[in-house]
């Protein structure tokens, strides 16, 4: 784990641009939010998300935030931005005794991409190098992540990169166009992820 | 406020259920500051002081209600009605959708069905006066009374989530998620 500077955010910890065989990944910056945007702007792609902005005025209000940009990275393949990824620290439940041993233990993570990349395995390649940068960059313990029960895409790319299915909340998520639906919740932990060959 | 939304008390067979006044808070702090009952519960607390400021600071005295029995507290509920989750556009119809629900009980009148009598009241009120439409219990896997507790209420487990979280005396150990749907609650 590198060394941390007080005050400083994760990604300060991680030295960009992170590379996989084929895909270049680090944090977005606003010269990001047009082509984001466009993606997101997609209504196939914002389906299963928790916003679909309306214009790019509230796409950039919503994630533009500071909170946003130091959880949000993007995914290049080839100079051009393909999709992106959220990754943000958290603590989990903890008694409040040791509250602060908990802290900054784990993460949660998502990703997207542009569905004109589809069906070539990018969304898992950039998804397991965020767990390789939580567990060894950041040296977390636990990575969770969670998504609308139907959508298979994002439970397939959970599989394949290692997350196990932990809960499955009933009709507890409130969809847009479907109403109240299951939602699934995976996680793996540092010592499962380090026990899996790669 | 959630509490304003209802009249109080409500009485059980063998119970007075309320939300919990200041006058109350000796005898809660008197439960919970054991250490076999704070064994599963958030916190252990040892200065009564100390526990009042993180009451209050923490918004938990306004979700708390209390047990009584013939004039005596032997115990404290805990009641929030919270948002669901929704996508951003649906939000507004998610909102205080959902609730969050835990007990406490003084060691001596455990084994007697009392909070399972409670709990079944404040499962009613969230369903019929609160308008819920969802219920969620959690725990430390390990704490089996709470967990027969839930599942004698009708929940289900929804969730079993591994070394998630912290406890001051076993490190990190399971969680267990338990919920409840209006539809399928039984009155």
């Amino acid at each position: 784990m590198s060394e941390s500077t007080p005050g400083a955010g994760p990604f300060d910890r991680v030295t960009w641009p992170v590379r996989t065989k084929r895909l270049l990944i680090r944090p977005v910056t606003p010269a990001d939010f047009g082509r984001l945007y466009e993606i997101r702007a997609i209504p196939e792609v914002t389906h299963w998300l928790t916003g679909r902005p309306a214009s790019y005025q509230d796409y950039v209000g919503r994630y533009g935030t500071p909170e946003r940009l130091e959880s949000t990275l993007v995914i290049g393949l080839g100079g051009t931005i393909i999709g992106d990824l959220f990754l943000g620290v958290e603590a989990p439940y903890s008694q409040i005794e040791v509250r602060e041993r908990a802290e900054g233990t784990q993460a949660a993570i998502g990703w997207l991409l542009d569905p004109a990349y589809g069906g070539q395995g990018y969304a898992t390649e950039a998804a397991a190098e965020v767990l390789r940068i939580c567990f060894e960059d950041l040296g977390l313990r636990r990575v969770v992540a969670g998504a609308f029960a139907d959508n298979a895409s994002s439970l397939r790319v959970m599989d394949r990169i290692g997350m196990r299915i932990e809960g499955r909340t009933r009709r507890g998520s409130l969809h847009r166009d479907l109403g109240w639906v299951d939602g699934i919740e995976a996680a793996v932990l540092a010592e499962e992820w380090h026990s899996k060959p790669r | 406020m959630t509490f304003d939304r209802i009249s109080w008390p409500r009485r059980t067979d063998r119970m007075t259920i309320r939300p919990a006044t200041t006058a109350d808070l000796p005898a809660v702090f008197a439960v919970r500051s054991l250490p076999e009952v704070a064994e599963w519960m958030p916190d252990l607390p040892t200065s009564y002081d100390d526990w009042l400021l993180r009451l209050g600071r923490s918004g938990a005295v306004d979700r708390m209600l209390v047990m009584e029995v013939d004039g005596t507290v032997i115990g404290d509920l805990y009641l929030h009605v919270e948002d669901a989750w929704a996508q951003a556009e649906v939000m507004e119809a998610g909102k205080q959708a959902q609730a969050e629900i835990g007990w406490c009980l003084s060691p001596d009148r455990q084994g007697s069905g009392y909070v399972t009598e409670a709990m079944a009241e404040l499962v009613r009120i969230c369903f019929e006066d609160l308008g819920v439409r969802r219920l969620t219990a959690n725990a430390f896997a390990d704490n089996t009374p709470s967990l027969r507790v839930m599942e004698r209420l009708g929940m289900t487990r929804e969730a079993l989530t591994r070394a998630d979280s912290l406890h001051r005396d076993h490190g990190w150990i399971d969680g267990v998620t338990y919920a409840l749907l209006r539809e399928d609650w039984k009155g």
